[in-house]
């Protein structure tokens, strides 16, 4: 059962690091092109930086449920690392059920967020997004030039939250007590400010 | 209620983000109009709704980029051609090394794990004690956020009104180089010892200096063209951040060919997930603050403090001490989107200079990168030399106290911070 887990958790962990990776490689293509063009050419896109703010904000709730599966988060350990392994294991079982149902108020109150004006056009993306309909054809694409699918990333962003959180529980429910890294081991290198 | 559950999740180990989230749900779920539960989306999402705010994953990337292409390799060895003829050649490289990556990558825990990986055994190698050249790295990556560019500016400048970027930028520039100057008197008065016998670390290179200094300035034009086109307004901080990325990867790429392009999904996959574990409590905290805003909070707690404390010196006394206990226990950026909004305003009201301000929190934030039990630094110090965090604790402490001096020079002599802004017309 633990082997089952632990593969859907990387398989959920792959499918998020594709993602965050895909967005971010996009976030830096889109700003350096349009900076080169605008100080090279005089000219940019007009959808050039409203559509990197967007990606950065489904980027971020790729990473965070992925940051959430690696143990990366800011936390307040504290208390943690004075008491038991045992007891620490029974805490973080409970912060996994607290990050589930977290993630599952933020998808209620992200899905609340887009009906209530996803409605309204994007402005700077609106353009574009109608020309790339007109142009492949696809009406469906138009959509793009509203802000319902941009501002349904904290809906998805919660959902993802939830996922991540519930296979971690389930994956710290069945390893043996003391198996998860300690406070110091969860920093990611790459981490910093 | 909300305080329970927000302190309760807090003390249990929930992330910091989340623990917010959960208390804004509740107190949003049962509070009546206009209280709604899609609020905490729409000020999540308005918390990140914003182009200067993209500068945080483009430098993380930056910093990634260069970690992986050979840049901080080249860094190193110009550092120890320039200082590490001194007393204490290795360890004042070490400083030096971690001054010019604070000029590419402003990120104190990327310098410490990039610097840390080459240094930390070369020293101990060298007859430094291993916790000592931890500590030292861990030490000297503090000045990696003063000097620009730097993500905590960039963050600062975003919640604090009044406050520039550029501004802010230069402000820290004499403070990191006084760290470095200080830091660097205090090895050479004590860490001599530890390399006597030892050949010096120049004469150990096998390449000629000419050329070690001639390869490390394609590297070194990177923060002068970053820096420079920020302050002269050329860019924003973010178009310079994703330049800065570019910039790297050609070094990495075409000209080192020491990144292959197979490495890059793995980077661009990392440098996202690091930024969002600052970027998700940017958010979280975006909804906490408006929440505080909306019930005029933060204006409460500045009558109320204005009150008791009516000097400059008195209300940054009590600042520094504050960060000194609030960064032993929550991460500088998370300290600073929820202090700063709070702190900033009480500042202004006493005359303080809003630049002078901002760094001294910066800074003073920053330390508590290597104070336990949340020094970021010292737990990627430790991560390399394996020294244990005990040990590195007490290595740490006289550095940490030489901080601590710069630190109360910045706050006392506002002059060191706001000179330079000043000449340069911010």
């Amino acid at each position: 059962m633990l082997r089952l887990i632990r593969s859907l958790s990387r398989a959920v962990s792959l499918v998020l690091a594709v993602l965050a990776g895909l967005t971010m490689a996009a976030i830096f293509g889109i700003i350096f092109v349009n900076s080169l063009q605008r100080y090279l050419f005089g000219t940019s896109f007009q959808w050039g930086e409203k559509l990197p703010i967007y990606l950065t904000i489904y980027g971020v709730m790729f990473g965070t449920a992925l940051g959430y599966l690696q143990d990366r988060h800011v936390r307040f350990t504290v208390i943690t690392d004075l008491i038991p392994a045992r007891v620490r294991h029974v805490l973080y079982l409970i912060v996994d059920l607290v990050m589930v149902a977290a993630g599952v108020m933020l998808a209620w109150s992200g899905w609340l967020f887009a009906e209530s004006r996803g409605r309204v056009d994007a402005s700077s993306i609106r353009e574009a997004a109608r020309g790339l309909a007109t142009t492949t054809g696809i009406d469906g694409l138009a959509i793009f030039g509203k802000l319902y699918p941009y501002q349904l990333a904290l809906a998805i962003g919660g959902a993802l939250v939830a996922v991540a959180a519930l296979v971690k529980f389930a994956e710290r429910l069945l390893e043996p007590v003391g198996a998860e890294p300690q406070a110091g081991a969860e920093i990611s290198e790459g981490m910093g400010f | 209620m909300v305080y329970l559950i927000l302190v309760g999740s807090l003390a249990i180990g929930t992330p910091v983000a989340f623990a917010i989230c959960a208390a804004l749900f509740y107190f949003m779920g049962v509070g009546a109009f206009p209280y709604q539960l899609k609020l905490v989306a729409t000020q999540m999402f308005s918390g990140l709704d914003s182009f200067p705010l993209l500068a945080i994953p483009l430098f993380v990337l930056a910093g990634e980029v260069m970690n992986e292409s050979g840049i901080t390799v080249r860094i190193i060895a110009f550092a120890m051609v320039i200082v590490g003829r001194f007393r204490a050649g290795l360890a004042l490289v070490n400083i030096w090394a971690s001054v010019i990556f604070a000029g590419l990558s402003g990120s104190a825990v990327a310098d410490t794990s990039a610097i840390g990986r080459v240094f930390i055994p070369e020293m101990a190698r060298r007859g430094y004690p291993l916790e000592y050249a931890a500590a030292l790295t861990a030490a000297s990556s503090v000045i990696g956020p003063i000097i620009p560019p730097s993500i905590p500016v960039i963050i600062y400048a975003l919640i604090a009104t009044g406050v520039s970027v550029p501004a802010l930028f230069v402000g820290g520039i004499v403070p990191g180089v006084l760290l470095a100057i200080f830091l660097s008197a205090y090895v050479m008065i004590f860490s001599a010892r530890y390399e006597r016998g030892a050949p010096s670390p120049v004469e150990e290179q096998q390449r000629p200096r000419g050329m070690i200094l001639l390869d490390g300035l394609l590297p070194l034009l990177m923060p002068v063209f970053v820096v420079g086109t920020i302050l002269l307004g050329v860019v924003t901080p973010t178009e310079a951040a994703a330049i800065a990325v570019g910039y790297a990867l050609i070094l990495g790429v075409l000209i080192y060919r020491e990144l292959p392009l197979k490495a890059l999904p793995g980077i661009f996959s990392r440098s996202m997930v690091d930024s969002s574990i600052i970027m998700i409590i940017i958010a979280a905290v975006s909804a906490g603050n408006w929440l505080l805003t909306y019930n005029r909070i933060p204006n409460m707690i500045t009558e109320l403090t204005l009150a008791f404390v009516s000097s400059q010196w008195t209300f940054l006394i009590a600042v520094i001490v504050l960060l000194l206990i609030v960064g032993l226990f929550l991460e500088g950026i998370a300290a600073m989107l929820v202090l700063v909004p709070i702190l900033h305003p009480m500042a202004l009201s006493l005359g303080i200079d809003p630049v002078h301000f901002g760094i001294v929190v910066i800074f003073n934030l920053m330390i508590g990168l290597i104070t336990p039990p949340m020094g970021l630094c010292l737990f990627v110090a430790d991560s390399i030399a394996h020294v244990g965090i005990g040990k590195l604790t007490r290595a740490i402490l006289p550095f940490f106290l030489v901080e601590l001096v710069v630190l109360l020079i910045l706050a006392f002599v506002p002059q060191t911070v706001t000179y330079l802004p000043r000449l340069l017309g911010f």
